[in-house]
């Protein structure tokens, strides 16, 4: 049996691992940091999910960036947003030395590494496909944050679970009254404005992306404000393309096995597009 | 900052280790140390700690090689078909490993938490090329640790007001999204606290837990960053500096030894 990973290195000394399938396609995935997790990412969603993939021919490669994971911090004082596009970038070509046969990639990030999936895209044709999983930093205003919670607290006060969270102290209630009171100021400030002129913007992008062909796939959890990110910055875009899908009851890292192989399931379902290996010819990589 | 080296393990079954190889700066002082990361939802948790002590080791001469255990982070494997068995031999085989990089013939284990247990199994601990053992925060049970998952998973799951799962004997049935599954959690329970020790010199590096009679206590300030988001918190560097200290100067007493 051949082995399926190994460990590299590349650019600056970032540390990676590299999941290569004896049957390749032109297709690869990249995976983006989690916030401060190794790239193993939440639960080892991202390990186990490059071995799903690798059984449908989509190899793939996942690292840890700057100053997260085994990697180092970067000596060049490059910005953070511009660290977000350049490290991926940096990881499609190392993806492609290792697997000459790639020529188009899948962004797949979780929370911090699902904006810098968007942002990656946006600046990089070779870019195919992103699965933003849990994005909430897209418009990055204190606004916006709280009208996406309102909205959230707004679907739970329809719940009898939610109210009786709240008379037996499970919810704080001060969280509840921040929430309240801060879109009270946002809408006097005019702040709201702001953060809606902000959300225009990241709407007119999306579309540009769509109208590359790059397809979307973003998956939003139950208990996390991201369904609600979603709804108010892409609602109105009903494009073939752009697939969002929620997962009952999962919180923002996907902490149950359940919620975490119901994504991979999902993303497995929409990769299968990308796939170099026949349905018949398929089978499960396990390691 | 020295350089690490992300590595392979490979193993006899066909599956492998992760590693990550931090040499030392200039000219070793030290025997190599060889680090392990505890398993399970811990992991991700203290992944970013062992990063910085490896690399602190390395910076004061001392080449550090960190491993996952199987079913861990980076390695093969899912962690329902681990055990501790299978951890034991992880160490051992983390042993040779890091012999063989270090071109020495003594090393010195260093674990955190339950990692700490498969060092304490008398095939590890025995070996020859053993020189010493650092102990960090210790989980000496199976069983101990699946109470402390229980814990961390309740704690995850009471601001939706929801339960863990847990299976007849009441031990959880997963923890933080990593499955633990009926095989694993017998096998922990049944994994009970050493009955031989080492003839080794052994330090107990803990600000929570009572040093026994065949350990030397090291006191670190408890920071439980292993039950902890690393979103929300900083590395506790005086822990570290403490840690190192400890494990540096096993390290080069067995390296004046040898």
């Amino acid at each position: 049996m051949t082995k399926l990973e190994r460990p590299l290195r590349f650019a600056h000394g970032l540390c990676a691992t590299v999941t290569e399938p004896e049957h390749v396609g032109t297709v690869g995935a990249v995976f983006l940091s989690a916030g401060l997790l190794p790239r193993s990412g939440p639960a080892r969603l991202y390990t186990l999910l490059a071995r799903r993939l690798a059984g449908y021919g989509i190899p793939s490669l996942r690292f840890d960036a700057s100053g997260v994971g085994d990697s180092p911090h970067r000596r060049d004082g490059l910005p953070l947003a511009q660290m977000m596009v350049r490290e991926p970038a940096e990881a499609m070509e190392a993806l492609q030395r290792e697997v000459p046969q790639v020529r188009g990639h899948l962004l797949i990030g979780v929370c911090a590494g699902a904006y810098a999936a968007f942002l990656a895209a946006e600046a990089d044709p070779r870019v195919v496909g992103i699965v933003l999983i849990n994005p909430q930093d897209f418009v990055g205003d204190g606004a916006w944050a709280s009208m996406a919670h309102a909205r959230r607290l707004g679907d739970s006060a329809r719940r009898l679970q939610a109210w009786i969270n709240l008379a037996t102290g499970r919810t704080d209630y001060r969280k509840v009254v921040a929430t309240l009171a801060a879109r009270v100021k946002s809408r006097l400030t005019g702040a709201d404005s702001v953060a809606m002129t902000r959300a225009s913007a990241i709407n007119a992008r999306m579309r540009l992306l769509l109208e590359r062909d790059c397809r979307v796939l973003c998956l939003a959890s139950g208990f996390d404000d991201t369904a609600h990110h979603l709804a108010l910055l892409y609602g109105d875009i009903d494009h073939p393309l752009l697939r969002t899908e929620r997962i009952d009851g999962a919180e923002h890292l996907l902490r149950n096995p359940q919620h975490r192989d119901d994504a991979i399931a999902r993303i497995v379902d929409w990769a299968e597009g990308f796939a170099a290996v026949s349905a018949e010819a398929r089978e499960v990589v396990e390691l | 900052m020295p350089e690490t080296i992300p590595m392979h393990i490979d193993l006899a079954d066909g599956g492998w280790l992760a590693a990550a190889w931090n040499p030392a700066d200039s000219t070793a002082v030290g025997a190599p140390v060889l680090l392990v990361a505890p398993p399970g939802c811990e992991y991700e948790r203290c992944h970013r700690v062992l990063v910085a002590v490896a690399a602190r080791l390395a910076e004061s001469g001392v080449p550090c090689l960190r491993i996952d255990l199987s079913g861990c982070g980076e390695s093969s494997g899912d962690l329902p078909e681990a055990g501790p068995a299978r951890w034991a031999t992880d160490v051992a085989e983390g042993l040779a490993e890091v012999l063989r990089l270090a071109r020495t013939r003594k090393a010195v284990l260093a674990g955190l938490r339950l990692s700490c247990r498969a060092m304490l199994e008398p095939a590890v601990f025995g070996h020859p090329a053993v020189a010493a053992l650092a102990l960090w925060e210790p989980v000496l049970s199976g069983e101990a640790q699946l109470n402390e998952w229980l814990v961390a998973e309740r704690a995850l799951l009471a601001p939706y007001g929801r339960v863990p799962q847990v299976d007849s004997a009441g031990r959880p049935r997963s923890c933080l999204g990593h499955t633990i599954g009926l095989n694993l959690a017998s096998e922990l329970a049944a994994w009970q606290p050493p009955t031989q020790v080492p003839a080794r010199p052994v330090v107990w590096i803990s600000g929570l837990r009572p040093v026994p009679a065949w350990a030397q206590a090291v006191d670190c300030r408890p920071t439980p960053f292993w039950d902890r988001d690393p979103a929300g918190e900083l590395i506790p560097t005086a822990a570290v500096a403490v840690v190192v200290k400890a494990i540096a100067t096993l390290a080069r007493s067995a390296h004046d030894q040898a």
